[in-house]
């Protein structure tokens, strides 16, 4: 999964240590969501999505692999 | 920094009540015994107050910290760990006589699961570092 967390936080011309503390998580919570390393909870998610005003899927996208969906259950 | 001072403090202090202990009389050995377990208990109990306050003030136990996730995961392993190897050494236990070396092997059988446990910790943590 890539994200835009990245982008979004520069462009509030935030820290990553800023970032966190708005969040209330560790710095190196952020820094390893940036990185695609670390997968946010549901819950930190939707944080970050109320922070930047913006929807979920718009900040965190599935890669390719990931995006398929069964059509049974569609 | 401060909790390096602490440990290396608490382990100095544990070292010289065990010169204490060994150089006394049988009939006084109580006191310095006393004083070994103080320092201990003094000792857990101090390094986990610092423990929660670093933790408080870097946010790393915070529900959805990454430190907290990995922290969780390497606990689920080290508890299946401790029970293969707990299986073994109860096996051990049972089958041979190790008289006073038994204590030795339990007391072992901790220090290597709480290894295993920050062992696990250290890997995971460093793979989701940027």
């Amino acid at each position: 999964m890539r994200n835009e967390v990245a982008a979004l936080r520069r462009a509030r011309g935030l820290s990553q240590a800023a970032l966190a503390e708005a969040l209330e998580v560790s710095r190196q919570t952020i820094n390893s969501i940036e990185n695609g390393r670390y997968d946010p909870s549901l819950p930190l998610a939707l944080r970050i999505g109320r922070l930047f005003a913006r929807p979920v899927e718009e900040i965190f996208i599935l890669n390719s692999s990931h995006s398929g969906l069964k059509t049974a259950v569609m | 920094m401060t909790r390096w001072i602490f440990v290396a403090a608490a382990g100095l202090a544990l070292i010289a009540s065990s010169a204490w202990l060994a150089a006394s009389a049988d009939e006084a050995r109580w006191i310095p015994a006393a004083v070994s377990g103080l320092i201990v208990f003094i000792g857990a109990l101090g390094t986990i107050a610092l423990r929660r306050r670093s933790e408080g003030a870097a946010r790393t136990s915070r529900a959805d910290s990454v430190e907290r996730s990995v922290a969780l995961d390497a606990r689920a392993g080290a508890f299946v760990d401790s029970l293969v190897i707990g299986v073994g050494l109860g096996a051990c236990l049972w089958v041979f006589d190790l008289g006073p070396y038994a204590g030795a092997l339990v007391t072992l059988y901790l220090v290597v699961v709480i290894a295993d446990f920050w062992l696990r910790y250290a890997v995971r943590l460093a793979s989701v570092r940027g």
